[in-house]
């Protein structure tokens, strides 16, 4: 919010950096609470533990159905349990299983919503305005500019996250997987599959 | 209020940009940029939906040609000078000066709001309900976006009651409002434009539908 006409911008990394040591200064930010969060957000959160929930919905009909009722809890199965993260482990998340007759995509229109508490941070196209106005209006045609045609009898489902609930997808388990090991599994499910801009193969490892 | 980035629906924003192997954070000051503002959430200097409100008002040429962590950015600084904990003095030159106001809470754990109450009503909808969107334009934030307004849908789902962002938003009080996930056939948003058998689901609180 540079509103400054006469003096030179400010570089976004001036401009965070001043706000951190005034907040310091002034008692309102503890030292180091800040790179305790960064590290937590970027090396325990991620499409990780989203593949490791998936897999195991693959592999057990009983963790499918808590998956599919009461998400936060089958969840949290997988979850980091680091203190920094409580608050986005807790968040309000529902599972949206895609079958061969509905395939399910995911977006935020007003802002970014997104489960960060299964895929980590979002992507930069998750955030921006292409995606974000179009997916709603032509979601086969933002689906197919991924490279995924859905057949126009499979009916598209888009969730827009723009409340306090987060959803992910639950995306089909993929043929020539039979007899694989949840391990194994897990490194199939890719971020965009949960997102629903792509589809699981047995190959895209 | 209706603003650029109620994007929903609009056509022309160019290009998916794709990465391949997109890092978490493309530069330093984007990571420092999320862990202020979650500290700072957690602290209880703001909530989310101050700082979306404040994002909202970044003008509409700037929000579309600045980059993602920037709107955190800019929303973050909006809403540091709004509530007092920082002067526009003291964000240029990078001190504190002794003639500022003084932040307005200590660091530690965030206040302990009380819970607020269960909505006094019991839920005016259930599933299988037809509903119509109220057709409202709020000058402040809102989380019922420009292209479900005065459409007609259908109860999907209760998931249960949630504080309002609008209030929140503002620095108000957050009421507990029963929600609903709402189907929205793509025929009834976008007419003989739909594609085949498309739907949109979105939750939307109680205040924000109607009886067709």
């Amino acid at each position: 919010m540079s509103d400054s006409h006469t003096e030179p911008p400010s570089t976004p990394a001036l401009r965070i950096k001043a706000i951190q040591q005034l907040l310091q200064e002034k008692g309102l930010l503890p030292p180091g609470a800040i790179d305790k969060i960064v590290d937590a957000f970027e090396h325990k959160l991620g499409p990780k533990i989203g593949a490791r929930v998936v897999a195991r919905a693959w592999t057990n009909p009983d963790y499918r159905r808590q998956l599919l009722t009461n998400a936060v809890e089958a969840i949290g199965e997988f979850g980091s349990h680091d203190p920094h993260l409580a608050v986005v482990e807790r968040t309000p998340t529902i599972v949206v299983e895609n079958t061969p007759a509905v395939h399910n995509v995911v977006v935020c229109t007003l802002c970014s919503c997104y489960p960060w508490n299964v895929l980590g941070l979002p992507p930069n196209w998750y955030k921006t305005p292409p995606y974000r106005s179009r997916v709603v209006i032509d979601p086969r045609g933002v689906l197919a500019e991924f490279g995924l045609k859905v057949p126009d009898d499979v009916e598209v489902r888009v969730w827009d996250s723009n409340n306090e609930l987060r959803y992910f997808v639950l995306p089909q388990r993929p043929a020539g997987t039979e007899g694989w090991s949840e391990e194994k599994l897990a490194t199939i499910v890719t971020r965009d599959s949960m997102i629903g801009t792509a589809l699981c193969k047995a190959d895209s490892r | 209020m209706n603003g650029i980035h109620d994007l929903g629906g609009m056509q022309d924003m160019g290009d998916l940009p794709f990465e391949a192997n997109e890092p978490v954070f493309h530069e330093d000051w984007e990571r420092q940029v999320l862990g202020t503002n979650v500290v700072l959430n957690m602290l209880g200097a703001y909530t989310v939906h101050e700082l979306r409100y404040s994002m909202e008002r970044i003008p509409p040429l700037q929000y579309l040609a600045s980059p993602y962590f920037l709107h955190w950015l800019d929303g973050i600084e909006r809403l540091l000078l709004e509530k007092g904990y920082v002067t526009q003095e003291e964000l240029a030159s990078g001190r504190s000066s002794s003639a500022s106001p003084p932040g307005r809470r200590p660091a530690g754990p965030p206040p302990q709001h009380p819970a607020p109450p269960p909505p006094s009503n019991p839920p005016r909808f259930k599933v299988g309900d037809r509903i119509r969107a109220r057709n409202l334009n709020p000058r402040t934030h809102t989380r019922l976006p420009r292209y479900v307004r005065g459409r007609l849908g259908t109860v999907a789902a209760c998931p249960g009651a949630f504080e309002f962002a609008d209030g929140l938003a503002q620095g108000k009080g957050g009421d507990l409002q029963h929600v609903y996930s709402v189907r929205f056939e793509g025929s009834e948003l976008w007419g003989p434009d739909a594609g085949p058998k498309d739907a949109v689901y979105i939750d939307l609180y109680e205040s924000y539908i109607e009886a067709p």
